[in-house]
């Protein structure tokens, strides 16, 4: 299992470099976006799950340095990863209501 | 880490500059800084963007402080350091030969900060 985070932590930062890399891009001006605006709102939408995703695993795998009270480590990572599936509930909803 | 041991995840580290083994902390204290960093920063970004609706005034205030040189800089730099370190950890753990995953990160890092500065000079100062 946690080889799995683990390696889902390293593919979705190499995901989040190109996407987030075009985003900040488009954002900034520094280029426009080769894409149209659906499928634009689709790559907000992975990279919202992405950013999620490696953020809560990351704040989760800090965590885990500072507390070694099993339990402790266990409450703490469903906090981190309810929050970010509200987040991920949220922005969702955000992204359908701009895509209408 | 659940990966690799903490004692791989070191060396890794440690051979940022192998004159200077000991330097690797500040590295890792770096990749741990800017994460942090970054995903508050995500939160808000996805918190705002999503009730601007509601809120216009909310994400007119985000866009404008993400004008503001420091706030944009370290943004950048924060994503520039955080990805080139992360694909040279991959590149580590893949077994890459040493020397070539060096000049990666430096490379990385290099066309990040023009990426990052070509950004820079157009939002915050006006560079067209």
């Amino acid at each position: 299992m946690n080889a799995l985070l683990w390696l889902l932590q390293r593919v979705s930062g190499l995901v989040l470099i190109a996407f987030v890399g075009l985003h900040v891009g488009v954002q900034y001006g520094f280029w426009r976006s080769p894409f149209r605006r659906p499928v634009l709102i689709g790559i907000d939408w992975i990279m919202l799950a992405l950013v999620l995703y490696h953020g809560v695993n990351g704040l989760r795998t800090i965590a885990y340095d500072y507390v070694s009270h099993p339990p402790t480590q266990r409450l703490v990572g469903s906090i981190l990863w309810i929050a970010g599936l509200a987040l991920f509930v949220y922005g969702s909803w955000g992204l359908s209501a701009i895509s209408r | 880490m659940h990966g690799v041991s903490a004692e791989t995840r070191m060396r890794a580290y440690a051979e940022l500059w192998p004159a200077h083994p000991r330097w690797g902390i500040w590295a890792w204290w770096a990749q741990r800084v800017s994460g942090v960093a970054l995903i508050v920063y995500a939160a808000w970004h996805i918190i705002t963007v999503a009730g601007a609706a509601r809120h216009p005034e909310r994400l007119a205030a985000m866009l404008q402080l993400l004008r503001h040189p420091v706030i944009a800089g370290l943004l950048l730099a924060g994503l520039a350091y955080h990805s080139a370190n992360g694909v040279r950890l991959v590149l580590f753990d893949l077994g890459v030969e040493a020397m070539i995953r060096r000049k990666a990160f430096w490379a990385f890092l290099a066309a990040s900060v023009l990426m990052a500065l070509a950004g820079f000079s157009r939002v915050v100062v006006g560079l067209r």
